[in-house]
C-alpha cells in the first residue's frame, strides 16, 4: 500500500486556511492575526526540525542520543506544566515536582508495554520510544498543570481555607481535610482522557492510528498500537495527577499538618 | 491524671515577613476560663491558632500537660485541644454530620443520642441535628460549632470571638456554655472583645496588644 505525497508548494495551500483564520480575526476585531500567524509559522517549523532530527535519530540511533531526547521531551514538559500553574508556589518549588510527577506517571505507562508487549529491539528503538513516549508525557504535562492549578487556586480560596482549617482542627489529617481538593482535581483532570476513551472512533480518529493506517499499515494493526496507547493514556492521567496531588500536598503543608498558604493576620 | 495544662513558652510568630507575637507566655488550666481581649491586630487571633498548633511559631513552644506539642501527633494534640474559629465553617450536610465529624475522620461514629446530647449542651433541641447545616444562623452555627469541637472529648477548648457577630440571646447561650465547660473541667480559652461579654464570662483577664501578653 501506498501513501498521498504532498510536495512542498501543496503544503503551501494548507496554509490558506490559517489566512482564513486570520481574516476571520481581523473582520471580528480578536487582534490575533500575528499570534495566529507566528503560531502556524512557529509550529510548521518546529514539526519540520523534529521530523528531520528524527530521521537523523531513526538512522544513528544509540541510546543515548535516544535517551537524551526523551529527557529533553520530560524536561520541556515539566517546565511547560510548572509555568501553567497561576496559583501556585513559583517555578523554583513545582518544576521538580511536576518533573517527577511526570517522569513517574510516564514509567507506569510505558516500561510495562514495552517490557511486556512491544519487547522492540533494539530496547530504545527509536521508532517506538520517541513517539509512545510523546504522547504520554503530553497527556502527564497536561494532567499535572490541571490538577496543580486546581488545587491551589482552591486553597487560596477564604471559604476553602476556613474548611481545611476547621477539619485540621477537629483532628483531621493533611491527607483528610485536603481530600475534598485533590478529588475535585483529579476527576477534572481525568475526564478529557475518559471522554477521549468513551469517543474514540465515533468522535475522533487518533492521530497515531490514522497517520499509520494513511502510510500503508493494516487498519487492525494500527487499531491494536491505538488501543495501547488509549490505555496508556489512562494509567499515564490517573498516577500523574494523583503524583501531582500528593506534591500540591506536601507545598501546601507543614510537616506538623499547618495549612501555609493562610496571608491573613 | 491531673488536669489539663495548656501553655505558650516564649512564643514568637511571624507571619511574612511581620512580627506579630514576640515572646509570650501564657497557660491555662483545667477547670479554669480565661479571656484574651485587645486592639484589633494585636495578636489575639494568632496568639489563639498557635495554642491550637495551626500556625508554625518561629519561636517558642506549645505544651500540653508539659509535653512540648511537636512530641505529639497533630491529630492526637488537636482532638485533645479543640479551637472554633470566629466564623466556623460548616460542612456539607446536616447539623448531625457536622457535629459527628471529629470523631469520624478517626473512623468513630457517635449516636444520635450523643449528638443529641452534645447539642443539648449547647443550648440547642436535640432534634436541631436533622437542619441542613448551610441554613444556619450566626448564633446557631456559632453553637453548633461548639458542640461539633466537644465531639473530641477535648481537654482544652479554644473560642475565638464567639459572640461577635451574635445578637443578644445567642451571646448569653454561648457564653453559658463557655462558662459551663470550664466548670466541667475542661481549660477554656475566649478571645473576645465585647468589654459585656468579658464581664459576663469573668474567668482570668489577658489583654494582647502589640504582640505582646499582659495579665
Amino acid at each position: 500500500m501506498t501513501y498521498l505525497d504532498i510536495p512542498l508548494p501543496r503544503l503551501a495551500v494548507a496554509f490558506a486556511l490559517v489566512l482564513v483564520a486570520i481574516l476571520v480575526s481581523m473582520r471580528m476585531g480578536l487582534h490575533l492575526t500575528w499570534a495566529l500567524l507566528v503560531g502556524a509559522v512557529r509550529g510548521a517549523v518546529q514539526l519540520l526540525a523534529v521530523g528531520y532530527l528524527l530521521v537523523l535519530l531513526f538512522a544513528h540511533q544509540q541510546p543515548a542520543s535516544v535517551l537524551g531526547l526523551l529527557a529533553v521531551m520530560l524536561f520541556v514538559a515539566a517546565w511547560t506544566s510548572a509555568s501553567r500553574v497561576e496559583h501556585g508556589p513559583g517555578l523554583r518549588v513545582l518544576l521538580p515536582r511536576s518533573l517527577a510527577a511526570i517522569v513517574v506517571g510516564s514509567s507506569v505507562a510505558l516500561v510495562p508495554i514495552f517490557v511486556l508487549v512491544l519487547h522492540p529491539s533494539p530496547w530504545f528503538d527509536a521508532r517506538y520510544l520517541v513517539p509512545l513516549s510523546g504522547m504520554i508525557v503530553a497527556n502527564a504535562m497536561n494532567v499535572v498543570a490541571q490538577v496543580q492549578e486546581r488545587i491551589f487556586a482552591s486553597t487560596t480560596r477564604d471559604g476553602t481555607q476556613a474548611q481545611i482549617e476547621q477539619l485540621l482542627a477537629l483532628g483531621a489529617t493533611s491527607r483528610q481535610a485536603l481530600g475534598p481538593e485533590v478529588t475535585a482535581a483529579v476527576r477534572a483532570a481525568l475526564i478529557p482522557t475518559l471522554n477521549g476513551l468513551l469517543t474514540v472512533g465515533l468522535v475522533a480518529l487518533p492521530g497515531m492510528m490514522t497517520g499509520q493506517i494513511l502510510s500503508g499499515t493494516a487498519p487492525d494493526h494500527a487499531i491494536r498500537y491505538q488501543i495501547i496507547i488509549l490505555y496508556q493514556l489512562v494509567v499515564v492521567a490517573a498516577v500523574s495527577g494523583s503524583m501531582a496531588a500528593y506534591f500540591a500536598r506536601r507545598v501546601l503543608f507543614t510537616k506538623w499538618d499547618q495549612l501555609v498558604v493562610r496571608r491573613d493576620g | 491524671m491531673g488536669p489539663t495544662r495548656i501553655e505558650a513558652r516564649h512564643l514568637s510568630v511571624r507571619l511574612g515577613t511581620r512580627s506579630v507575637l514576640s515572646d509570650v507566655g501564657f497557660s491555662a488550666d483545667g477547670g479554669t476560663l480565661s479571656t484574651i481581649s485587645g486592639p484589633s491586630g494585636g495578636g489575639k487571633t494568632t496568639l489563639l491558632r498557635a495554642l491550637a498548633t495551626l500556625v508554625e511559631p518561629s519561636a517558642g513552644d506549645i505544651l500540653l500537660d508539659g509535653v512540648t506539642a511537636h512530641a505529639l501527633a497533630p491529630r492526637d494534640f488537636r482532638i485533645r485541644v479543640a479551637y472554633v474559629a470566629q466564623l466556623p465553617a460548616m460542612f456539607p450536610g446536616t447539623v448531625k454530620d457536622n457535629v459527628a465529624m471529629g470523631p469520624s475522620l478517626r473512623g468513630v461514629s457517635i449516636s444520635d443520642g450523643a449528638v443529641a446530647e452534645l447539642l443539648e449542651r449547647a443550648s440547642l433541641p436535640g432534634a436541631f441535628g436533622q437542619r441542613a447545616a448551610g441554613e444556619l444562623s450566626g448564633g446557631e452555627r456559632q453553637r453548633v460549632a461548639i458542640a461539633r469541637a466537644l465531639a473530641n472529648q477535648p481537654s482544652v477548648l479554644l473560642l475565638d470571638e464567639p459572640t461577635a457577630s451574635l445578637d443578644v440571646e445567642s451571646s448569653e447561650h454561648v457564653i453559658g456554655l463557655a462558662r459551663d465547660c470550664a466548670a466541667a473541667g475542661l481549660a477554656v480559652v475566649v478571645v473576645c472583645h465585647v468589654v459585656e461579654h468579658l464581664k459576663a464570662l469573668g474567668g482570668i483577664p489577658y489583654v494582647c496588644a502589640d504582640g505582646s501578653l499582659r495579665a
